[in-house]
């Protein structure tokens, strides 16, 4: 709660950094798409191998990466555990009732943890090396076809990049409140379900009111300064798209098809 | 005028999204998963309407993967767990019409009957979308053991119900304590 730093960007100034935020988007959710593939060692350390390379190339420590799992290391141990136990297949190294461990299932839990690995290096990488405005415009941007079919997609860019400016104003306010609510006895996170709710709505009715009262003085501060809405705003930021950005393309293009050749 | 209070409108769907987000960060009771991000999107939809609900549900939806804590483990299973399963509580603006008129004419019986229902059918899809996503996810790491139906339908099953009834207990208390909220003048 005290963090009130938003998001897990981490200013840099790497060939990552520089990358056109549309482009580390699409290329993250394709990478992600394409791990799937993977299904052999071979195939698994090219993918390795990458994705440590870019780590490098972002001049970002690993241990913000190895951070990134911590919150799903339970789900990772639980899924390769289940693997390792129910499937069979190969040579086995152990057995009891209905738990066994193959060679087929030590290979498959291996694997799966190196996908999970993986993927969540890799959308680690897009948040720690790019600020949330900035993936703002890139959405903004890659949605723009929308447009023919009628969706706000100027209102949703700009509803965006204001929600993500009060995103922490009301973290700060959320702990405030609390802990104003603290000092009178009120204890969070604590306690039977009953008390926690009881807890609760003293701290949600203030945020309720002073959220929409924020609202109302964003309007009329937008309103004298002259915002008319929709088109042909111009932008502060401009995204530019570089050689690099084509390069990192044809680098992911390259990756796929190394990875088609290794799998099986 | 118009314009003015359509901006106000747009504003105030913002400012919810942002608590809503806020909210994810206050510390849950351990083993419980309540997702208060549910209560001003569910709020917003009822003052506001389904159209605008929708909206700001799907902005709600897309601030976690922009600032981080997102979990992706699959691309579907992302856009299924974040946009989808949030932009569907803004389902629950179908109900803002009759709750408004309740309220309106200080029917409370009438207003908290549309706002239960509001929420059980807001919550119900958006566990509906955790439920398809559990499924896709499972299915894709685990093919031997568990059916991922069962596996998922018991864990979201749960988290549904708890999020339910707790949404509801705390939503009816605050129409009881501060019907202002609902209600823009």
């Amino acid at each position: 709660m005290n963090k009130l730093i938003l998001g897990r960007y981490i200013a840099g100034d790497s060939l990552i950094h520089r990358l056109d935020p549309r482009a580390k988007l699409v290329l993250s959710f394709y990478f992600v798409g394409i791990i799937f593939m993977a299904n052999n060692w071979q195939s698994f350390s090219m993918l390795l191998i990458f994705t440590l390379g870019c780590i490098l190339a972002s001049k970002i420590s690993l241990s913000f990466f190895l951070k990134g799992v911590r919150p799903l290391i339970w789900l990772i141990i639980f899924t390769v555990a289940l693997q390792m136990l129910f499937s069979s297949g190969g040579q086995m190294y152990w057995h009891w009732g209905i738990f066994k461990i193959s060679e087929f299932g030590v290979t498959n839990g291996l694997y799966i943890f190196c996908r999970f690995i993986l993927i969540i290096f890799m959308s680690t990488l897009l948040t720690l090396s790019t600020a949330p405005l900035q993936l703002a415009d890139a959405i903004e941007s890659l949605l723009k076809p929308l447009k023919a079919i009628k969706f706000p997609v100027y209102e949703i860019a700009l509803m965006l990049s204001i929600a993500l400016r009060f995103v922490p104003t009301l973290m700060d306010e959320t702990a405030k409140i609390m802990n104003a609510q603290r000092a009178r006895g009120v204890n969070f996170g604590q306690g039977s379900l009953i008390k926690q709710m009881q807890s609760i709505i003293p701290l949600l009715i203030p945020l309720f009111v002073s959220s929409f009262n924020r609202a109302e003085d964003l309007a009329i501060a937008m309103e004298s300064r002259g915002y008319q809405g929709g088109e042909g705003r111009t932008k502060y930021r401009v995204l530019k798209w570089q050689t690099t950005d084509t390069m990192a393309f044809v680098l992911f293009a390259v990756v796929t098809v190394a990875l088609v050749y290794l799998k099986n | 005028m118009l314009e003015r209070k359509k901006l106000l409108i747009l504003l105030e769907g913002v400012v919810m999204a942002a608590l809503a987000m806020a909210l994810s960060f206050v510390p849950n009771p351990p083993n419980v998963d309540i997702a208060l991000g549910i209560l001003p999107i569910v709020v917003y939809s009822l003052r506001r309407g389904l159209k605008m609900g929708l909206i700001i549900g799907l902005l709600y939806g897309i601030l976690p993967i922009l600032i981080g804590p997102a979990y992706v483990l699959t691309p579907v299973q992302a856009i299924l767990e974040y946009p989808v399963a949030n932009v569907v509580l803004g389902f629950s603006g179908l109900f803002s019409g009759h709750f408004l008129n309740q309220l309106r004419s200080k029917n409370t019986n009438g207003a908290i009957q549309s706002l239960t229902l509001a929420i059980l059918l807001a919550v119900f899809l958006k566990y509906l979308a955790h439920f398809m996503a559990g499924i896709i996810f499972w299915s894709k790491y685990v093919q031997w053991g568990l059916s991922p139906v069962v596996y998922s339908a018991v864990i979201n099953g749960g988290s549904m119900l708890i999020n339910m009834i707790i949404a509801t207990l705390i939503l009816n208390i605050m129409l009881k304590k501060n019907p202002g909220i609902f209600l823009a003048e």
